[in-house]
């Protein structure tokens, strides 16, 4: 009777092995999806306030322009605009607005009524506002036609307090 | 020899299934979710630019404003974001140049031709503005009463999170229509 038991018991057992592979291959997944969806934010520490809108569905193809704290202006991943390079600096501005405004591949992108947009700025809350200006009026250039811009913010400080100084 | 079928029914009945794997899953998942950090644009604060036009000018018609200025007195020492960094220097691993932060980073603002020294002053003094009766203009076009729009004015040395600050001070204070210079 044991033994026929045992024989029925070996003959059910269950393998998760299976189920754990897929575990793994679920975990695998979304961390790649979710380093994919963040390539357009660069690390930066966005300045804290309270009355600002949400951005839970931001609009396709939304170019997303990120303003390092020397100026310099990351897109998509890469340094597009060097502020080292001071002399090439507005005219890699403009052309880097100019690719992103022929990135708006449809129709919707482009409305009759408010030109094209919106634009998002990502700026370091260290950020000069100079460099930000210099973004903003490029972008109100004819050629350009940007009229809606978005400044990115955060709705708490997560800046800690400052380091002690050396 | 095959059992009887009575006895598989029996055994199928005992049988229990380990739940250990699974739980040891989702204890994994729980662990890589709280883990992984996610950089999430939090918010937005939409700002409208007029069309076809070099200079930055923000208002479709000229309207007596209420201007914000922000001054800076003293711009502040860059400390490193992470001590031990120096700036001008680019990241090996990021490719990016090392983050600063600014300690001692002071400005004042002004409203209107009133100086206020800190932000406490400013969300002062731009309420006593909102609820000022003679503060509402008369809108020609509509015939309405409204408040005066608020153009932000960052001077020299000002960075983003003092225009963010003002903005949010001015959005407090109960103003609509804000536009930055």
């Amino acid at each position: 009777m044991h033994d026929l038991l045992t024989e029925a018991r070996r003959q059910m057992h269950i393998d998760m092995t299976p189920m754990i592979d897929c575990i793994f291959l679920l975990m695998i997944f979304f961390t790649l999806v979710v380093d994919l969806s963040q390539q357009n934010l660069e690390d930066l520490v966005l300045p804290a306030a309270k009355y600002q809108q949400a951005d839970d569905s931001p609009p396709r193809n939304r170019p997303v322009l990120n303003i390092l704290q020397d100026g310099s202006i990351a897109y998509k991943g890469s340094i597009r605009v060097d502020r080292s390079r001071a002399a090439d600096g507005q005219r890699q501005l403009v052309e880097l607005l100019r690719q992103c405004k022929q990135n708006l591949q449809t129709p919707d992108d482009v409305r009759a009524d408010s030109g094209a947009g919106p634009v998002l700025i990502r700026a370091d809350k260290w950020t000069e506002w100079e460099h930000v200006r210099q973004v903003l009026q490029g972008c109100s250039r004819p050629e350009i036609g940007f009229q809606r811009i978005e400044l990115a913010l955060s709705q708490k400080d997560k800046e800690a307090a400052p380091p002690k100084p050396r | 020899m095959t059992p009887p079928i009575d006895l598989l029914e029996i055994a199928k009945d005992e049988m229990k299934a380990d739940m250990t794997p699974l739980i040891d899953c989702v204890f994994l998942m729980i662990i890589f979710f709280v883990c992984i950090d996610f950089r999430v644009l939090e918010a937005k604060l939409p700002v409208y630019l007029p069309r076809a036009n070099a200079t930055l000018n923000l208002l479709p018609a000229p309207r007596e404003q209420l201007i914000v200025e922000i001054r800076c007195d003293d711009f502040g020492r860059k400390i490193d974001r992470i001590v031990g960094r120096q700036e001008g220097q680019l990241d090996a691993a990021t490719g990016r140049p090392f983050a600063f932060i600014l300690v001692g980073h002071q400005v004042h603002y002004a409203v209107g031709p009133r100086r206020c020294a800190d932000l406490a002053a400013l969300r002062a003094e731009l309420q006593r503005v909102h609820d000022d009766p003679a503060a509402a203009r008369l809108d020609a076009a509509s015939g309405k009463t409204s408040l005066p729009p608020v153009a932000v004015e960052p001077l020299a040395g000002a960075v983003y999170d003092d225009v963010a600050k003002v903005i949010d001070a001015v959005k407090a204070a109960g103003f609509l229509e804000v536009t930055v210079r």
